[in-house]
């Protein structure tokens, strides 16, 4: 048994060893080294195509809004779970950042997949190096880089015009935007929380954010100081007491009215000023529509000042205002 | 050596008690003998439709036609590296006619040849570790509640992956695999704290191993846990990930951890006598002329190796370790001879099944496959235990 069982281990190892060094020196990824379309995700990776993608599979809801507004919507093959915009997507579901059904997404014969910052980088990895297929992941912390992903997209979908057409409108609108904020000195700036959820805790978006530069246009000061988005102590909003308190679209008032919220300014004041955001795809997803969501915050805060904001550069059958309200 | 053989009813509560409740000791018989053809049967049967498996439809006549071109690829990627040293084999050569390309496109080639192959082998190869990692275990510590992430392989597994994930500076030595070679390789180190824990002059009590690995594992995951705490961007993917799944497996992985797995098993087969052994006592076996801190440690290296490389590709899978060796040894009889061997195949059967069901559930979602194992597990487990143990569980 022994010699038999020595054989079966030597021929195992051989076929282990060869088999992973042939796989490991069959090369990754089917996109050109070079190419005139160049495109640069937010982890640095730079990407070559030789002409415009019409296969794309987006498991970024933001990236579907962009491309459906900028006229590229056609090209996309695949969508996902969270996609709100345009409504009545028609496209199949490949799933999300978190699960992906690998048949149905390399079935779809992508040329791209475009991802999310937070999805698993087990996910980059299987689609990158294992199926082939270049995988851009788009992590905006601002409105520039979010105009900056826009742009990638046109370059990407060539329809580089309207991704100039969009980002000047969002250039513009931020300027009426805050210039229609009434002045206030920084330091009697109304302090504002922002409750993102409240499952297994309070969560919220902190500094370094996009929506962090929302409240900075409509002269809110966040009172969470820490970077990105976390669960805060309690403590922390008993103490800065803050104004304004803003509930995400799918906290419940409820919430707002047991410790430490009915501790704060924003409930004591008469009439409260708490609020849910009208709905959280435009809040929350860094698309152009963000500018929907500051004149939303601009009108709410300040209701003497009602920008009114230049008309959106392209015609869509579904407005970019759907599920805008105010 | 003595073998203690299967008959032996004293002593361990794993060994030689366990007999299917049939009337006929003929019915059992036949029982005995037609079970490893059935189970061999179902492995092939069953990994060959988890093939199937999935949103998109592919026939049989397609996936034919793909496994011949898959064929002649492997064939003439090895005889192109012989010719490389031997001048005189020929460079390509197509042993079967290729020309079926055209009954099958790109996408079906690579939903079979990447997707489907690799995650069905990696239930093959994950679902047998864990078996026999779950029955080696069992048996040292004589205990029939005791699984593989009892020893510490799971938390040290979750700590890598964990840190990989959160501390950039883990996860670029490794490149791509950087999250399984720390999972790997933090697993075996806090298997090896617990081993080294439990020492006691000049021994390991399997008491104080048990509890010193339910204690370092509990202090492990809170490590975790301040860790997921502190980082939110982790909490979803290690929620994910320690949920168990077969998804992301890929060739690489295949072949790196179907080596380590394969070496194990084997060794651990080579190591069955003394395992039964142990399974009667410490002294019984020491009476018996087995070297039995030896025994103890060899076969926990081994099984920490292999459970190790299997979480560090798929997550945690529970209950597979726990309740394929009870199967195993109600169908084949309690010897490691046979429990060792046989655990492999129920162990693979299983989870080829469970990962099947997790797939096929829904129609674009996958569920991971560690949620399916404890939900049809269980119930199977308890049906089993009452059923078919013929009172071996009694006390």
């Amino acid at each position: 048994m022994r010699s038999g069982a020595i054989v079966l281990i030597v021929a195992i190892l051989v076929v282990s060893g060869v088999g992973f060094y042939y796989v490991q020196s069959s090369g990754h990824g089917q996109e050109s080294s070079t190419g005139p379309i160049k495109v640069t995700d937010s982890l640095n990776r730079t990407f070559y195509f030789q002409s415009p993608v019409t296969r794309i599979v987006s498991i970024d809801p933001a990236a579907t809004a962009t491309l459906y507004a900028l006229g590229a919507y056609k090209d996309l093959v695949g969508g996902n779970e969270f996609d709100s915009y345009p409504p009545s997507e028609s496209i199949p579901n490949v799933g999300d950042s978190y699960s992906i059904n690998y048949q149905m997404l390399v079935n779809l014969t992508p040329q791209v997949v475009l991802v999310y910052g937070s999805t698993f980088s087990s996910v980059d990895q299987k689609i990158n190096n294992t199926l082939n297929i270049p995988v851009i992941v788009d992590n905006p912390n601002s409105i520039s880089q979010i105009m900056s992903f826009t742009s990638m997209l046109g370059n990407l979908t060539g329809t580089e015009h309207n991704a100039t057409l969009i980002n000047n409108w969002v250039r513009q609108s931020v300027t009426i935007l805050r210039d229609s904020v009434p002045s206030v000195n920084q330091s009697s700036e109304e302090s504002v929380f922002y409750y993102l959820s409240n499952y297994g805790g309070i969560w919220t978006m902190g500094q370094n954010t996009f929506i962090n530069q929302m409240f900075q246009i409509a002269k809110l000061r966040n009172i969470v100081s820490f970077s990105g988005s976390g669960t805060i102590n309690a403590e922390v909003i008993v103490n800065q007491s803050p104004d304004i308190l803003l509930l995400d679209q799918y906290v419940p008032v409820s919430a707002a009215n047991v410790a430490p919220f009915n501790e704060t300014a924003a409930y004591y004041s008469s009439p409260q000023r708490i609020y849910t955001i009208f709905n959280d795809s435009f809040f929350d997803e860094p698309d152009f529509r963000i500018v929907y969501s500051i004149y939303w915050l601009i009108s709410t805060m300040y209701p003497s000042s009602m920008p009114s904001l230049p008309q959106f550069p392209i015609k869509l059958a579904y407005p970019p205002t759907t599920g805008f309200s105010y | 050596m003595q073998d203690p053989g299967e008959d032996s009813n004293t002593g361990s509560p794993l060994v030689g008690r366990f007999r299917l409740p049939l009337a006929h000791d003929t019915v059992r018989e036949i029982i005995r003998k037609v079970s490893p053809i059935a189970v061999t049967a179902t492995l092939i049967l069953l990994a060959l439709f988890s093939l199937f498996v999935g949103p998109v439809r592919i026939s049989w006549s397609s996936a034919w036609y793909i496994f011949i071109a898959q064929f002649n690829q492997i064939l003439n990627s090895a005889l192109t590296g012989i010719h490389h040293v031997i001048s005189q084999v020929p460079a390509g050569v197509s042993l079967f006619s290729n020309t079926g390309s055209r009954y099958y496109t790109m996408p079906e080639y690579d939903i079979i040849v990447q997707i489907q192959e690799p995650i069905v082998l990696a239930a093959v190869i994950v679902g047998a570790a864990l078996a026999v990692g779950g029955s080696t275990v069992q048996g040292i510590f004589r205990n029939p509640i005791t699984e593989p992430y009892i020893i510490g392989i799971s938390s040290g597994a979750a700590l890598g992956a964990t840190l990989t994930i959160a501390v950039p500076q883990f996860s670029s030595d490794f490149g791509a695999f950087s999250l399984q070679v720390n999972a790997f390789f933090f697993s075996l180190l806090v298997v090896y704290i617990t081993y080294f824990t439990s020492y006691r002059r000049g021994s390991v009590p399997v008491t104080y191993l048990l509890l010193t690995g339910v204690a370092i594992s509990i202090f492990v995951s809170s490590i975790v846990a301040f860790i997921i705490y502190t980082n939110t961007r982790l909490q979803s993917e290690v929620f994910f990930w320690l949920m168990g799944s077969l998804q992301q497996a890929g060739w690489a992985d295949i072949y790196l951890v179907g080596g380590i797995v394969g070496v194990c098993v084997i060794l651990t087969y080579m190591f069955s006598g003394e395992l039964d052994a142990l399974q009667m006592g410490e002294d019984y076996a020491s009476s018996l002329g087995v070297r039995v801190e030896f025994t103890k440690m060899a076969l926990l290296t081994l099984v920490a190796l292999s459970v190790s490389a299997c979480v560090s590709i798929a997550g945690l899978i529970g209950f597979v370790g726990l309740i394929i060796p009870h199967i195993s040894r109600m169908l084949f009889g309690g010897t490691s001879r046979k429990s060792i061997p046989w655990s492999v195949a129920l162990g693979a059967i299983f989870l080829l099944l469970a990962n099947d069901i997790a797939v096929g559930l829904y129609a674009e979602r996958v569920v991971p496959v560690g949620i399916i194992t404890g939900m049809i597990g269980v119930p199977f487990f308890l049906f089993i235990m009452y059923r078919l143990s013929g009172g071996a569980y009694h006390a």
